[in-house]
């Protein structure tokens, strides 16, 4: 399995982290599952990283946390996306799309350039 | 996955605040005990599921630390933002309460402003002139050598004699970085912009170079350029290039016409040089010549003591090091140079820093003046602190409401603070502008003497320094009137029922509160009045001074004779006699003649010898060269003996006038006439000149300086090279029949028809010659006196404004009082009364305070003692006064409350 993994690209986590938090709201253990859940593993991040991201992004206002109790009666932090933060995952999806679709289109081309080798 | 709410009781972990570190460990033990809850719930063993997670997880230290860090980052923007609002709120609720009360604000800030203004101002000039560095390279370590010759009864006037700098140039290297001499002197240019007297300094090559220097455009004096072969070049003043040359650069490497030779232009100095400074020599030069050590010049050793000496110390020599230096070479002089020096005399030599030396006579009233104007100042602070206690009072319902509501003590602080701190920041914008202006002003109406070579201006250190005075007032008043919105408040105002006043406690903690800083006010106002009345008194005294001639209708300018036109002392003469006939000639003088210094203009010493008496020190006294008709031109009055008959020639027998100061100090209880005296020590070869007459002193120096031992000698009978070389410049006095100015066109006229090409300087009327010796004292005592009605002025705005809410506060009293029989005087007095405690207590401690600080003043006064009753008690009415007038109409106001309103008000 780890060699399937791959390293996330900078500013990616963050974008999981809100568009898993627009589901609702929820604490930092549940996205971290989440995130792996859904990827099947193949983005598999130290969990320890998610930590410093949370944070950085409730100092930016994308996010905000108050304390509550988990299922199993435990004290953990919940994040909740913002307004703030909901447009910040349009904008940023919106761009992930062009850029993802621009990355694909290239290396899925059927065209030829004019210096190919027949 | 469903949330609940944390409940209540977690909430007092945190009562202190939140802990962010503590919050960051929570959140991540959560997560990893999830993990090992999961891994054991699908069947692992609890040691290797932890272990899993762990590994999982990543290094739970580092994200620790990552994650805290961001967190403590974050409340420290947040802290930050929230302070900014808050004092952005409180200034802005601050502004809308001061905009509630315009007169109040107006009348606070207009305080405010005058107190910094007039602040600001003096700091530039003090600044410029005491604190800034000169305007040379590392001015700290420049040193004047002076030197005092213990036989001669002289002061060290911080000169030496110029040839004396080859000895002393070999400290050069060792002691001295470098050194140079400079000796200042009128030069006249020539040309086609006509002819023009200027102040130039002779320095030595290496003058710059010590100094620190270099030119704006072109170059300073090389090495040996100041050799005696060396051809002639000169340096320029900005200000000199400016006005004569009108900034043109092509004037560099052109040649000049300065005292009929000519000169190459080598360079020109940047605007802010200004080189030597007054206090120094003459002032500030406009062109600078090399100083050439000549045979003619190598004569005058320990003859002429006129040389100023400069010298940076070298690096690592302490000034006591360098003085013990320079007493060694002073000490071997008579060794080295056997006759020079007389069998005994050794020469005490002393260094003085160049800035002591530059602003030894205007240091102490520059320190008078800031000092008066920082009680002017404090005084403005009080009348804003009262200003704001009383609307503090105003609002002492609210206050005392919201306090009861739970508003902290700080939050109402704050709230004061802002206000004080809005009513400084623009009383002291305006202040500041007020300040462009006075520094402005003070630089046109100050004496040359005080500010000439200093660049005063209101810059960035000026700003700061009022920056600083501002935030420390800002501080100060805030103080005064937070510490009445304190609990003591809150309580008396609960137990009184929200009537405050009266004689009630708090009325009486802040009534006492205020009268404290009324009294403070008028104390500080008698102090500043009473230096002010000393210095009006020293200066009226000056003008009430008899100068010891008559000055009234009477002339001077000076003319130099160029030694180009004129080669020998003949000539010089020649030109001099006709130049005095032609003024005698014209229409409407009554007498005409000339000296070598006329009073107050210009002032020459030299040693004197009066025979047959036991002298220790060989007395330096003024000295006067005078033309035939001098003594009657002038209008000095004979005491005994008579004037010199005009008639004395080189082969008649010397003769000389002394004035009264002489013939006390040395013929004394003997009759002066007859006896005799000449010119040097007592070693002197010069001839014996017999006294034939006592001159009332007259005051050679300035009004305000005491008379001197004077001796006159008759010009035609000298014969030195060296008289003949001081002959060559000469001070015309010109006794008119009518007003002496409208004779300065003819004069002029009657110069340029005996030669076009010798300017005329400094034509004055004696009036406004004996005027401008005492010009430094009158700009000073009107500095002071403004300050002092700006004092007074404050004071009673201060006094009017603490009277009137004292009337306002007991305005039920006052009704009580009158509906049970008082009468309106009665009200009157009352109020009246307790003003006049109010001052006596001021003025009391005010006077303490002047006898304390007129002392620092001594200095500065003249013919009057610092406890003078006149300004004391004089200083003591006028506050008095200024109280009653003050406090006077809030008392009639008292005397006409309506007793039915002022019961049912409140």
């Amino acid at each position: 399995m780890p060699d399937q993994s791959i390293e996330l690209f900078q500013g990616t986590l963050d974008l999981l982290i809100l568009k898993t938090l627009s589901w609702g709201s929820t604490h930092g253990y549940s996205i971290a599952r989440w995130i792996q859940q859904v990827t099947g593993d193949v983005l598999r991040v130290e969990e320890g990283s998610l930590y410093p991201a949370l944070h950085r992004l409730e100092r930016r206002g994308w996010i905000s946390a108050e304390w509550g109790l988990s299922e199993n009666n435990r004290r953990a932090k919940y994040y909740e996306l913002t307004p703030r933060g909901r447009q910040q995952l349009r904008a940023a999806t919106s761009t992930w799309s062009t850029f993802a679709g621009a990355v694909t289109s290239v290396l899925t081309s059927a065209d030829q350039p004019s210096w190919a080798k027949p | 996955m469903k949330r609940r709410k944390a409940p209540a009781w977690r909430r007092y972990l945190r009562f202190w605040g939140a802990d962010p570190v503590r919050d960051v460990d929570d959140e991540l033990s959560f997560h990893l005990q999830a993990r090992v809850d999961e891994y054991i719930g699908a069947g692992m063993d609890p040691g290797r599921a932890r272990a899993e997670a762990e590994a999982r997880f990543g290094s739970v230290a580092q994200v620790r630390e990552h994650t805290v860090a961001i967190d403590a980052q974050w409340a420290r923007e947040r802290g930050f933002a929230d302070r900014m609002h808050a004092v952005g709120s409180d200034v802005r609720h601050a502004a809308r309460r001061l905009r509630r009360s315009p007169s109040v604000t107006i009348a606070a800030v207009l305080c405010f402003a005058l107190g910094i203004g007039a602040n600001t101002s003096i700091f530039s000039v003090v600044d410029a002139v005491l604190f800034r560095p000169l305007p040379f390279a590392d001015a700290s370590r420049l040193v004047i050598l002076g030197e005092q010759l213990p036989a001669f009864a002289a002061k060290n006037y911080g000169t030496i004699s110029a040839p004396e700098y080859l000895d002393y140039k070999t400290l050069n290297g060792r002691v001295f970085a470098n050194s140079a001499i400079v000796d200042d002197g009128s030069f006249v240019l020539t040309g086609d912009a006509g002819p023009e007297r200027v102040l130039g300094a002779q320095v030595s090559a290496s003058i710059f170079d010590v100094l620190g220097v270099r030119a704006a455009r072109g170059r300073t004096f090389l090495p040996d350029e100041d050799a005696i072969s060396a051809p002639n070049v000169v340096v320029l003043s900005h200000a000199l290039w400016q006005r004569r040359f009108g900034a043109d650069s092509s004037v560099v490497d052109r040649s000049m016409a300065i005292g009929g030779e000519s000169y190459r232009v080598i360079g020109i100095m940047p605007p802010g040089f200004a080189f030597p400074l007054p206090g120094i020599s003459g002032g500030v030069a406009d062109l600078f010549v090399p100083y050439r050590i000549t045979p003619a010049v190598e004569k005058t050793r320990a003859n002429v003591y006129n040389t100023v000496l400069v010298a940076r110390l070298a690096p690592g020599v302490a000034l006591e090091g360098a003085k013990a230096a320079a007493a060694e070479i002073a000490r071997r002089l008579p060794t080295l140079h056997p006759g020079a020096y007389g069998a005994k005399q050794v020469t005490l030599t002393d260094l003085f820093p160049l800035r002591d030396r530059a602003i030894s006579g205007v240091r102490r009233s520059l320190v008078v003046l800031l000092a008066a104007v920082g009680f002017v100042l404090l005084i403005a602070c009080i009348n804003v602190s009262s200003l704001l206690i009383a609307r503090a009072a105003a609002r002492q319902h609210e206050l005392a409401l919201r306090r009861a509501l739970g508003a902290s003590r700080g939050r109402v602080l704050r709230e004061f603070a802002a206000e004080s701190f809005l009513i400084v920041a623009i009383g002291s914008a305006l202040g500041v502008v007020l300040a462009i202006w006075g520094v402005r002003v003070l630089a046109n109406a100050a004496p040359e003497e005080m500010l000439q070579g200093y660049a005063v201006a209101v810059d960035g250190r000026v700003l700061l320094f009022t920056g600083s005075i501002a935030a420390l007032t800002a501080f100060a008043v805030s103080l005064f009137p937070s510490l009445h919105a304190g609990d003591e408040l809150l309580d008396a105002m609960l137990r009184e029922d929200g009537r405050g006043g009266g004689g009630g406690t708090i009325g009486g903690a802040r009534q006492r509160g205020r009268r404290l800083l009324g009294a403070t006010q008028i104390a500080l106002a008698v102090v500043v009045a009473a230096g002010a009345v000393l210095m009006v008194e020293s200066f009226v005294n000056t003008r009430n001074v008899d100068p010891g001639f008559e000055p009234a209708h009477l002339l001077s300018f000076r003319l130099g004779v160029p030694d180009y036109r004129y080669r020998t002392s003949t000539d010089v003469e020649a030109f001099e006699r006709d130049m005095a006939a032609r003024l005698r000639r014209l229409p409407g003088v009554h007498a005409a003649s000339a000296a070598t210094s006329a009073p107050m203009a210009e002032t020459w010493r030299a040693t004197a010898t009066p025979e047959g008496v036991p002298i220790e020190k060989t007395p330096v006294v003024l000295m006067t060269l005078v033309y035939p008709g001098y003594i009657d031109a002038l209008g000095l009055r004979m005491r005994a003996g008579a004037a010199f008959t005009g008639r004395e020639t080189r082969e008649s027998p010397r003769v000389a006038i002394i004035n009264e100061a002489f013939a006390r100090q040395f013929f004394a209880g003997v009759n002066p006439v007859g006896r005799r005296l000449k010119w040097g020590s007592p070693q002197s070869t010069d001839p014996w000149a017999t006294v034939v007459g006592v001159a009332e002193n007259v005051n050679e120096v300035a009004l305000d300086a005491a008379a001197e031992p004077a001796v006159y000698y008759p010009a035609l009978q000298q014969d030195t090279a060296f008289v003949a070389s001081s002959l060559r410049e000469l001070t015309y006095v010109v006794r008119a029949e009518r007003d002496p100015s409208a004779l300065f066109d003819p004069v002029r006229r009657a110069v340029h028809d005996a030669d076009p090409e010798i300017p005329v300087v400094k034509l004055r009327t004696m009036n406004d010659v004996v005027a401008l010796s005492v010009v430094g004292r009158r700009f000073n005592t009107m500095l002071l006196v403004g300050f002092a009605a700006l004092a007074l002025a404050l004071a009673a705005v201060g006094i009017y404004g603490l009277m009137a809410y004292a009337v306002l506060q007991r305005t039920r009293e006052i009704g009580i009082r009158l509906a049970v029989g008082a009468t309106p005087s009665n009200v009157l007095g009352l109020v009246v009364g307790q003003a006049a405690r109010l001052a006596l207590v001021g003025v009391g401690t005010g006077l303490l305070g002047a006898i304390a600080l007129t002392r620092v003043m001594q200095s500065l006064l003249f013919d009057v003692s610092p406890l003078d009753p006149l300004a004391l008690g004089g200083a003591a009415l006028l506050l008095l006064a200024v109280a009653g007038l003050s406090s006077s109409v809030p008392a009639l106001r008292a005397s006409r409350v309506d007793p039915k309103t002022a019961i049912a008000a409140q």
